[in-house]
């Protein structure tokens, strides 16, 4: 199971495997899931089209991936970018239904470049595989900073002039990049699979991305190594136990946490949205403030939590702003970190206690009081003893206070 | 002029069965898949219906497998892989996405262990191929009132829920806050989805169903002034482009290399492309309403989520 061509698998797959685990993560993170399944089953195209003229595959692949990945970069722009991902990829398709029925060996090179022919790889491949995988590593971890906050908060990403759309553009390319490299391997239909399947897994088992990363290149290693291993000896398909395995780490997953909602919902580590915004170490420029100037001499949570909010709040009139970040910040969490905050106010700098304000709610002070006499579950102020008149009508007054 | 016909039109075109059932089946589909398109596109659930395309492939190669006509493969694969992804949670917005890759990735896993087992015990090439690519010159004559039943069945759902699922499909917020079941609607217009995709998956093959359901769709609605309108223009728009597609396929018979004709799929895929491009050019004088409807399709992220 070891020897001779087999080494060459095991070596292929698992530089495959931890690709697709660190594309993957920002894929999943990034939303962009139709796009990490066209890229690898439009490049399929590329490969009819090279057997058509003769021409090594990689090139053809190459070549259709990275015009596919600046189709829907470019197309995206000025429409929606599922409608755009789907016709890239259908004339992609197109393209490749007709040069296999103008080519006369089809069938077997279809089902092969499909599914993967995991186990002739040449030793003569094994070198552009390791190459393009260590370029694809290399340029995802050169990126590492700006392209997660370009997809866990785009909105701050913009703000604070990294470009969101050459942040895309750039992963788009990698991706088809890593593409090429990985459809000869194990196949346009199961590269997907792979990227998609451990870094969902992984994102339910952590929260913190550095750790999401490697445990989605971990699960993958896992389910490439597991499936060449069941494949040896059943002689059935990579393809099929990668994607069945895949799955089953992604409802592993899924279980998790759930049992964690259920059961240690207060023990939460840290989300990304802190952990991307703790990078900045000079002053934080809000954004075209409309919740007034912070105070530089916030603590850097409180900060952080007022840019996390404007980031999150939707300015569409007549919406509910209730629109949450995707990924990152929900009200409940930052109430939570609002709570840590206040624990640790006496070994941070001075900070005002958190308040509605602080969350992105706005009452105009011309409101009427809350009708009840128990003061909101947010507020952490302090609120007039009992017995006084205030306590039944106004209660909700110091919370909303401008600071 | 008669020249130019013919030289446009080849002679004996309709007299031959097979693209007679062609042009019958492909309008069935175009209108069905125009129809369930647009509101695919205005939910933003375009991934979920290629998706649905690539389960239907795996049913067809477990028909082909078990040597069933693939259509009911296709089906009976579409419609479970529909109730799977709404089980999984494709009703919310945040892991739609992935959900829908996961039922993906794990389809075609098996898709590609029924290829394999069939290539197998059979030993014909080319399944693959056809399940895949499809071809609309190869329908059997038996399937055809099943195909053109399932399709006037997926149209007439949508036509009962049209108002509703328009409803649930801009604002689930306000159709939740008027009572409609917005779950409910939602997992029969997946099933809806899933009988116009496996009707697709037949006529130009389970990968390039997405051109039909996708492309007139968002066509129609760049073009269009109101959902109902849309409605009728991604039908027609689907009809121009299948037939169009029909007559150049039978033509290029005659295109090099000779002898061997150029897929259907192809030209359809496009056809639909190129109409898509083109809308863009269309610059039509827009009224107040209109704007705010194509602001609706337009809008990267419809609606909000329940937080």
């Amino acid at each position: 199971m070891f020897t001779g061509l087999m080494l060459n698998t095991w070596i292929a797959a698992s530089i495959v495997a931890v690709l697709a685990g660190v594309l993957g993560f920002f894929a999943v993170l990034r939303g962009q899931s139709f796009a990490a399944h066209a890229i690898p089953n439009g490049a399929f195209a590329g490969a009819a089209g090279a057997g058509l003229l003769g021409l090594n595959v990689i090139w053809g692949l190459a070549v259709f991936a990275i015009a596919g990945a600046l189709g829907i970069g470019a197309l995206g722009r000025r429409a929606r970018q599922d409608v755009v991902t789907a016709l890239v990829l259908v004339l992609m398709l197109g393209t490749g239904a007709l040069f296999l029925s103008l080519s006369t060996e089809y069938s077997e090179v279809t089902y092969s470049l499909l599914f993967g022919e995991v186990f002739g790889i040449g030793s003569n491949v094994l070198l552009p595989i390791a190459a393009l995988g260590a370029i694809g590593v290399a340029v995802t971890a050169l990126l590492y900073r700006p392209l997660l906050l370009a997809s866990a908060l785009p909105e701050v990403a913009d703000a604070r002039g990294v470009s969101t759309r050459r942040m895309e553009l750039c992963f788009l390319i990698v991706m088809a990049l890593a593409t090429s490299m990985t459809v000869p391997v194990v196949g346009a239909l199961l590269m997907f699979a792979l990227m998609i399947g451990p870094a969902a897994a992984a994102r339910s088992f952590t929260r913190r991305p550095g750790h999401a990363i490697a445990l989605a290149s971990g699960i993958a290693l896992a389910t490439v190594w597991i499936g060449i291993a069941a494949s040896y000896h059943t002689n059935w398909p990579l393809g099929f136990f990668v994607g069945v395995i895949a799955a089953g780490f992604f409802l592993a997953g899924q279980g998790w946490s759930a049992v964690r909602r259920r059961w240690w919902a207060p023990r939460q580590a840290p989300a990304l949205s802190s952990a991307v915004l703790a990078i900045p170490n000079g002053p934080v420029v809000p954004p075209e403030s409309h919740h007034g100037p912070v105070p530089n001499n916030d603590p850097k949570c409180l900060v952080n939590q007022s840019l996390a909010s404007m980031a999150a709040a939707v300015r569409a009139p007549g919406s509910s702003n209730r629109w949450v970040a995707p990924g990152t910040t929900s009200r409940r969490f930052s109430q939570r970190s609002m709570a840590w905050a206040w624990r640790f106010r006496r070994s941070t700098a001075w900070s005002s206690p958190p308040t509605m304000s602080s969350v992105g709610a706005v009452t105009l002070a011309s409101r009427s009081p809350a009708r009840s006499g128990r003061p909101p579950r947010e507020t952490t102020a302090t609120t007039p003893a009992p017995g006084s008149a205030a306590a039944h009508s106004a209660a909700a007054a110091p919370v909303l206070a401008p600071k | 002029m008669g020249h130019f016909f013919s030289y446009l039109v080849e002679p004996g075109l309709l007299s031959n069965s097979a693209v007679r059932t062609a042009f019958l089946v492909g309008t069935v589909v175009a209108v069905t898949s125009g129809v369930v398109g647009v509101l695919t596109v205005i939910r933003g659930q375009s991934f979920a219906g290629h998706s649905l395309a690539d389960v239907a492939t795996t049913g067809g190669a477990g028909a082909f497998l078990i040597g069933v006509n693939q259509f009911w493969g296709f089906l009976i694969a579409g419609v479970a892989g529909a109730a799977i992804m709404e089980l999984i949670g494709v009703q919310r917005r945040r892991g739609r996405d992935v959900a829908t890759g996961v039922v993906l990735g794990a389809a075609l896993g098996a898709a590609a262990l029924f290829l394999y087992l069939g290539t197998q015990t059979s030993s014909t090439t080319g399944a693959s191929f056809t399940i895949l690519f499809g071809s609309m010159f190869v329908i059997s004559p038996d399937t055809v009132p099943a195909l053109i039943a399932s399709g006037v069945l997926a149209l007439a759902v949508v036509a009962v829920l049209s108002r509703v699922l328009l409803l649930t499909s801009l604002s689930p917020e306000l159709a939740a806050a008027r009572g409609v079941p917005v779950r409910a609607v939602g997992i029969a217009y997946l099933a809806a989805l899933a009988v116009a995709v496996s009707l697709s998956a037949v006529v130009i093959g389970a990968v390039l169903s997405t051109a039909l359901l996708i492309g007139p769709a968002a066509t129609a609605l760049r073009v269009a002034k109101s959902p109902g309108r849309a409605l009728a223009a991604a039908a027609l728009i689907g009809t121009a482009v299948t037939w169009l597609g029909i007559l150049l396929a039978y033509d290029s018979f005659y295109w090099p290399p000779h002898g061997h004709g150029w897929p259907v799929s192809f030209f359809v895929v496009a056809l639909v492309v190129v109409a898509y491009l083109l809308s863009y050019a269309w610059r039509p004088r827009r009224g107040r309403r209109e704007r705010a409807m194509a602001a609706a399709a337009d809008q990267k992220e419809p609606a909000c989520s329940p937080a």
